[in-house]
């Protein structure tokens, strides 16, 4: 009774209009701006997608969200919700109904997914616009979706080669794509609109470069754990929209003052550890304090490697089909592992860690061919299993025992080429 | 004279061990750790104070290891078992390049150099490749753990073992007995399935000679011939390969003493 | 001749037999599994085929199809780890609209020439007409067989050599008997053991439908007159699509061949993401429409292990 009741709460846009606030209020007292600027982002949003004025579509996290924007309508973003879901601690009961119609091999995050499309707390789609990358279960999912919502999925199949093959086939299918949605939804618009959206998306994106730049200072100034939460999501959820510019702005601010103050996040910086894959656990658990408390930062991690093109193209068109084939993810693993040289070298890490997300074939495929190269530059390398989402796939005892053993590795290190 | 010790509490064994000043074992012991890993850490450390006549009074540093570590309140410090395993096997093996530890619950692999940890792999998720597995096969065979190693070192010819799982393994070697095929080609098949488990985890890791293999699971002499075939290399193990964990962590304590760390109270007698 | 491997239906043997090669169709038949470089929890296909291809040499390449991560990562791991192998990946396109036809022909093309080059070879374009004639031929007395009812054992023992099969190997196939049996569909991706087949077949069912990767999941018919790759990318492209596919149609075909048949058998090996997912949709369809449905999930025997020869058994004595 009580659970359809909240259910319920969740599905009115006044809820979170008047959530906005409260929260807010509460959040401003710590004094990070950015963080506030997040929770206002996430209730604008529900309120919006709940309102129903604007076209609500569903996407995946790597699709240029500020196509959506572009186009006037409302994203949302099913597997970031999850991500939510999970840190709220909410996730173990959408996680038993997905598993449910599936298998216990999948990926926890479609899983909760798929639970929390069964309770309705996710605001039904008008559209599903979604592409291949990164992985075969977002397009699988939305596939699935699809005909089981009744909704039509316009799908953006990403080639796997680069070159101008490639490019003629992707820019066919955005333009086929604007034109599809522009139909179904009734929009009156032409690609042109989608100009200012992506001119948004471009500035934001020299923020993060610029803020990426700022985090190699030592002592580190920003906490990984944050940088894999509430940054990330707004990479993928506001990339393209004011308040997503906003944001960022406040972020490159905060962390501007930390760096000319020589403030690092932790007390006494040891030891800084690169976290790779785009995700942590994101339910409660003790590993990031665990990490803090042995002086362990999270100098940098892969998520928020600033990967796009530089473009300043006079097609949109041609510019997000640039931008789709430079993921550095999609593809040779050569660009991942590139991506990690890079940030090993220019973060000056002491240890890199491969969360290794139970599910998730495309990152865990190449977790030893990428430990190689780790290794090969002299650096410890550490495979952590686990779960994002799901807290009943989580060993406190194991996951604990593999980092403290991997810090006493390092601190041996350490001490020994100290002697 | 001044005693140090090292107290490992695994989910099945705990193992307590006290070193002198001088780094040599005066004294150690082993118990089932039950349902009270705090308890039986203490009862542990208790019996080795009185197999030799002295009190806690006398011990200067604890370190704790194993998965009870934290609960040893009374330890100056942690470490993992992998610190603990690397340093212990380095006691009786200065050269040791690697190590293979085969738990009852967990098994794992650690490459070293002069002393120091340099990548390491554990298997704590699952039951193959640890003591666990040959207990369920012995039962499946309803036979003891001893008469199945001896199965196993009279085989002259295996039968391969395919399954991923304990599990499946049972069902596998089940259907193996029903089919009539000789029981020692079965175990030694067997042993062979969890050796190359182990291989997988060494071939992960830099390569180095020699190994060391320490573990309850070491005592068993199937295993040690399985795991030498599948790696191709001749294995040195402790003369009780079951306290190594223990001794490293007294070895810790020891260092401990140097960077002048001295125990904070005594635990009550 | 010098043989060149390959996985996937996806890939048009016609370019590969027109370059010189003779196609062989990688189904490895050892226990062996690469766990060195991925984990047990990844598709045991991939990691039987690492582990074939640290040792094997009887090829001189393997093409490989940009079906899923597994295949990708594959892809990563041969180059690094199996050197003097000769790997090309290819990039099928997940669509068949004219667009994605022209992508893929223009990847075809450069397939076609790496291979020539390789076999050195000039690539001649009559040649691979030629072969799209021959392949034609062989397609019509198959799917001619296909339509009598032949035993789905033989058919698929006949099929892991490469679709379509020359004539000689039709008359390998023995015809099934119809009558007082339950239809059976057969679903999912790599089948590498026909004694599943053969079970349904023996214990009461018929096997009609055999939608598996090493199944019927080639084109009907390949265009013969024009551009021989654009054709091939065409026919290829719009063939039965299997769940890696994005096509929507693919829902339409699994509903209508569920109501002709009683009963779905769906098999598949471990953690593939593709059909774990459509399993969703598939449960839902056997609901609604009152059959049951039977999901086997492999590790990639050569064998069938006892447990699945179990499950199929008592599938079969319970539903059918």
């Amino acid at each position: 009774m009580a659970l359809s009741s909240f259910l319920n709460c969740l599905r009115r846009p006044s809820f979170w209009s008047l959530l906005r606030p409260l929260v807010c209020l509460y959040v401003s007292r710590e004094g990070n701006r950015p963080f506030t600027l997040w929770v206002e982002f996430l209730c604008w949003i529900f309120k919006e997608a709940w309102k129903r004025e604007k076209p609500v579509i569903w996407t995946n996290s790597f699709f240029p969200v500020e196509f959506i924007y572009g186009l006037g309508a409302i994203p949302f973003l099913p597997e970031i919700f999850s991500a939510l879901v999970a840190y709220f601690n909410w996730s173990r009961g959408p996680i038993s109904k997905g598993s449910l119609k599936t298998s216990t091999d999948l990926c926890s995050f479609y899983r909760c997914a798929l639970g929390l499309k069964e309770y309705g707390v996710m605001p039904k789609p008008d559209l599903i616009i979604s592409c291949s990358q990164i992985c075969d279960g977002t397009k699988a999912f939305y596939q699935a979706m699809s005909e089981s919502l009744g909704v039509p999925h316009l799908f953006v199949d990403v080639p796997f080669q680069k070159g101008e093959n490639a490019k003629r086939y992707l820019k066919s299918q955005l333009k086929e794509i604007f034109h599809e949605a522009k139909n179904i939804l009734g929009l009156k618009i032409s690609l042109e609109d989608l100009r200012k959206s992506f001119d948004v998306a471009k500035r934001t994106e020299s923020l993060m470069r610029e803020i990426a730049h700022l985090r190699k200072s030592k002592p580190a100034p920003f906490p990984g754990s944050e940088g894999m939460s509430y940054v990330s999501g707004m990479s993928f959820w506001s990339l393209g929209s004011e308040r997503g510019l906003a944001f960022f702005e406040a972020l490159k601010e905060r962390i501007e003052k930390l760096v000319k103050e020589r403030r690092g996040y932790l007390k006494q910086e040891r030891f800084r550890v690169l976290w790779l894959h785009h995700i942590r656990p994101y339910y409660p658990n003790p590993i990031m304090e665990f990490l803090k408390e042995r002086g362990v930062a999270i100098a940098y991690e892969e998520a928020n490697y600033p990967w796009w093109p530089e473009r300043g193209g006079e097609d949109p068109l041609e510019d997000l089909a640039e931008k789709l084939l430079s993921n550095p993810w999609y593809g040779p693993i050569e660009g991942r592992l590139k991506l990690i040289r890079d940030l090993v070298l220019e973060y000056q890490i002491d240890g890199v860690i491969h969360f290794s997300h139970w599910g998730c074939r495309q990152s865990t495929g190449g977790a030893s061919i990428v430990g190689e190269m780790v290794k090969s530059m002299g650096i410890p390398y550490l495979i952590l299993p686990g779960d994002g989402a799901d807290p009943d796939n989580y060993s406190p005892g194991q996951t604990l025992t593999r980092l403290q053993a991997f810090i006493e590795l390092m601190e041996r290190r350490w001490r020994f080429t100290r002697e | 004279m001044a005693l140090y010790a090292g107290i490992d509490v695994g989910s099945r064994t705990t193992k307590a061990l006290l070193l002198n000043d001088d780094g040599e074992i005066i004294s150690y012991h082993v118990l089932f750790t039950g349902a009270d890993p705090k308890g039986a850490s203490f009862r542990c450390l208790k019996e080795c104070l009185k197999e030799i006549g002295r009190s806690s009074k006398d011990i200067e540093v604890i370190v704790s290891t194993g998965y009870g570590r934290k609960l040893v309140t009374f330890a100056t410090k942690e470490y993992t078992e992998i610190t603990c395993h690397a340093r212990g096997a380095g006691f009786y093996f200065p050269e040791v390049r690697m190590v293979i530890d085969i738990g009852g619950q967990d098994s794992k692999v650690i490459a070293l150099e002069d002393g120091m940890v340099l990548d390491f792999i554990m298997n704590d998720k699952c039951a193959a490749g640890t003591g666990r597995f040959l207990e369920v096969m012995a039962q499946t065979f309803e036979m003891s753990l001893e008469e199945l190693v001896q199965e196993a070192l009279r085989a002259r010819q295996a039968v391969p073992i395919s399954s991923m799982c304990t599990v499946f393994a049972e069902s596998e070697v089940i259907s193996l007995i029903t089919q009539g095929i000789n029981r020692e080609k079965i175990v030694w098949g067997l042993h062979l399935a969890i050796a190359k488990r182990i291989a997988s985890m060494v071939k992960r890791l830099p390569q180095g000679k020699p190994i060391v293999f320490t573990g309850g699971v070491a005592k068993n002499k199937g295993m040690a011939r399985a795991l030498e075939e599948v790696l191709g290399e001749k294995l040195l193990i402790p003369p009780d390969p079951q306290i190594v964990g223990a001794l490293g962590a007294a070895l810790l304590a020891r260092d401990l003493k140097d960077e002048g760390n001295r125990l904070n109270y005594h635990c009550t007698d | 001749m010098r043989t060149f491997g390959y996985c996937c239906t996806y890939v048009p043997l016609e370019v590969i037999e027109a370059t010189g090669f003779e196609p062989l169709r990688i189904l490895p038949s050892s226990y062996e599994k690469e766990d060195v470089l991925l984990d047990p929890n990844f598709c045991p296909y991939v990691r039987a085929l690492l582990a074939y291809f640290r040792f094997t040499r009887e090829i001189v390449g393997i093409v490989l199809v940009n079906s899923c991560d597994g295949m990708r990562r594959l892809y990563d791991a041969l180059r690094r780890f199996s050197p003097g192998l000769f790997v090309y990946f290819l990039d099928v396109p997940r669509k068949s609209d004219e667009e994605a036809v022209k992508y893929f022909a223009n990847i075809l093309r450069d397939f076609s020439f790496w291979l020539g080059k390789l076999n050195q070879k000039e690539v001649d374009l009559e040649e691979l007409k030629e072969k799209i004639r021959v392949y034609n031929f062989r397609r019509r007395a198959f799917l001619e067989l296909l339509e009598r009812g032949p035993k789905m054992e033989d058919v698929l023992r006949v099929l892991k050599k490469g679709f379509p099969p020359d004539e000689g190997k039709l008359l390998k196939i023995a015809f099934r008997e119809k009558k007082g049996k339950k239809k059976v569909l057969i679903s999912g991706s790599v089948l590498e053991s026909e004694e599943v087949v053969k079970m349904v077949e023996d214990l009461g069912g018929e096997a009609v439908f055999l939608d598996v990767c090493s199944g019927v999941r080639g084109p009907s018919w390949v265009e013969e007159s024009g551009d021989p790759y654009f054709n091939l990318a065409r026919a290829y492209l719009r063939k039965p699509p299997c769940s890696r596919s994005f096509a929507p149609k693919r829902k339409a075909i699994l509903e209508k061949t569920i109501s002709e048949v009683e009963g779905v058998v769906f098999y598949t090996p471990k953690f593939c993401d593709h059909y774990l997912h459509e399993l969703v949709t598939l449960r839902e369809l056997c609901q609604r429409m009152g059959k049951p449905l039977l999901h086997l999930e492999t590790d990639y025997h050569p064998n069938l292990s006892e447990i699945i020869k179990t499950r199929i058994q008592a599938f079969l004595e319970t539903w059918l």
